[in-house]
């Protein structure tokens, strides 16, 4: 069995970590990387923290993974029969054109990742958010379980998830995914601490 | 509330970094098989496996022994066309009990799949009845993962009980694996995609779009074993490959009966040349007299019976059972131990 040392590819310091972190670290000049298991690797992730505009101090803030990716969704052709109407009323979206995908990249169940990630993808974040691009590490997060090619494949499928939980009955799309650039944002949400669910802040 | 945890490591790597220190500090690394990233219990750096990483390797022991063995055989030299006198000729040259490795998977598929079923009213008008599904399936896959054409093996389809590699209590010899665990998992997802959307679009009449989305729950690497014995008969050297769990056996060749070799070279050949003869004779009197068609006649039917015959005597000088013929003689040339496993 080989072992292979892990050094940050952005200032060659040697990575270091515990139990926890997950597929992405971050080393001591605050870059984070990301791990490749198959293929032994690592590669540079930006990141971001989405802080909250008010904390309730009597509840846990944990924050959770999302892999982000800003998309030109080139929707050619698209067939779903029946249901324009309630679309409209409802206010469904159908994602194309310029898009933000967003696929929750925590330990969660299936149902619930692909909740969150559909909200986000189409609600994206209010204007007002805090966004940092430099912070520190100290903060309550849950570890990151997808690497970022695994979570581009899992927008398509939300893409597609989207489209057939529209009002109506799909019968064909034909599309392309042009993305212009992914980063990791982590969500501010509560734990509910008796369920082990997390509410959403934002 | 969180998933089932991941797990990244097989319980052999725990095993394995027992050999293992620290290069930044010396002290003991720590292994948690549900972490990706292996970490120093000291320094916290870094590390990750280069080689069969988050593989779990089984074996599934052995339930026929070599008498057993022989007699399944000998009950199987009883199928027919085979030589008359091979149960009681035939003695048994070599037998030996190996373990080849067959890679196993179970993917989880979700499918998008959308479309219409056809439905005809008592006027004969047709009109489409939309469908779409979105479900999740999963599908298991196997494959051997050394070289098939030396066993005449692809898949295994008998229930194994196998157990962990590491409690094993004794050596056993192991086939290397030569088919890597990336093109392993190539060759399944390809596999089972073309499973999925053979099952997505069997739901409607007629598919207008399919998608489907993999993902591996599980991979690992069995071990089988497979009982190589060799007998002679009459000087010639003979290979049968049985599966040593189930008994059946897989491929193997026998030499065929000395009296339908006769009676397909001697009878059907030699009448089937015969009426070869007298067709084309026939020809010739009929191409004299103006009349083609008998000679035609002539020449096919006795050109048919030939090839019957010919046919009959090839499949008459040995029988093969499966696969391609398995070669005699072959001994394993590299034999690795399961200590030895990575």
């Amino acid at each position: 069995m080989g072992l292979k040392p892990l050094s940050c590819p952005e200032c060659g310091e040697a990575l270091k970590g515990e139990a926890g972190n997950g597929l992405v670290l971050g080393c001591t000049n605050n870059h984070y990387v990301g791990v490749k298991v198959d293929t032994h690797n690592v590669y540079s992730v930006p990141a971001q923290l989405v802080k909250p505009n008010q904390v309730d101090p009597k509840r846990k803030l944990v924050f959770l993974p999302f892999w982000v990716f800003n998309l030109f969704i080139d929707v050619s052709d698209r067939k779903i029969r029946g249901g324009g109407v309630w679309r409209f009323i409802t206010g469904q979206k159908l994602l194309s054109g310029d898009s933000t995908m967003y696929v929750c990249a925590a330990n969660l169940p299936e149902k619930n990742v692909d909740e969150l990630s559909k909200h986000y993808s189409i609600n994206n974040l209010p204007a007002d958010s805090i966004i940092s691009d430099i912070f520190r590490e100290d903060f309550n997060k849950l570890p990151v379980i997808m690497d970022e090619e695994t979570a581009y494949q899992h927008a398509h499928y939300i893409f597609l998830k989207n489209e057939f939980d529209a009002s109506g009955t799909l019968q064909w799309i034909k599309y392309k995914f042009d993305l212009k650039g992914w980063r990791l944002v982590y969500l501010p949400f509560y734990m509910d601490q008796r369920s082990g669910t997390y509410d959403r802040i934002i | 509330m969180n998933t089932e945890s991941i797990k990244y490591a097989s319980p052999e790597m725990h095993k394995n970094l027992e050999e293992y220190s620290c290069q930044f500090c010396g002290a003991k690394l720590v292994l948690d098989i549900y972490e990706p990233v292996i970490y120093c219990g000291h320094c916290r750096g870094a590390y990750v496996s280069t080689t069969f990483y988050g593989v779990e390797k089984y074996v599934a022991p052995a339930k026929i022994s070599d008498d057993e063995a022989w007699e399944k055989i000998k009950r199987w030299f009883r199928h027919k066309g085979g030589a008359k006198d091979l149960e009681t000729h035939a003695k048994l040259s070599a037998l030996q009990t190996v373990y080849i490795p067959f890679w196993k998977t179970v993917t989880e598929v979700r499918v998008v799949v959308c479309g219409y079923n056809v439905r005809t009213d008592s006027d004969g008008n047709e009109s489409h009845d939309l469908v779409k599904y979105m479900y999740k399936n999963s599908y298991p896959w196997n494959s051997i993962a050394c070289d098939q054409s030396e066993y005449g093996l692809f898949t295994y389809d008998t229930d194994v009980d196998a157990k962990p590699i590491l409690e094993l209590e004794r050596s056993i010899p192991l086939v290397p694996v030569t088919l890597s665990e990336t093109d392993a998992k190539d060759i399944s997802y390809e596999d089972v995609t073309g499973r999925a959307k053979d099952d997505a679009m069997s739901k409607m009449d007629e598919c207008t779009f399919c998608q489907v989305f993999l993902k591996i729950k599980s991979f690992k690497l069995i071990y089988l074993p497979y009982l190589q014995v060799s007998y002679n008969y009459k000087g010639k050297e003979y290979s049968v490959v049985m599966n040593g769990i189930s008994g059946n056996i897989e491929v193997g060749n026998m030499p065929g009966d000395r009296g339908r070799q006769a009676n397909g070279f001697g009878f059907r050949l030699g009448a089937g040349s015969a009426v070869m003869g007298v067709g084309a004779g026939v020809a010739i009197v009929f191409i004299i007299s103006g009349s083609v068609l008998g000679a035609i006649i002539g020449l096919i039917v006795g050109g048919i019976l030939a090839a019957w015959g010919y046919s009959y005597y090839e499949k008459s000088l040995h029988i093969l059972q499966y696969g391609s013929e398995v070669r005699t003689g072959d001994q394993i040339t590299e034999v690795v131990t399961a200590n030895e496993v990575n």
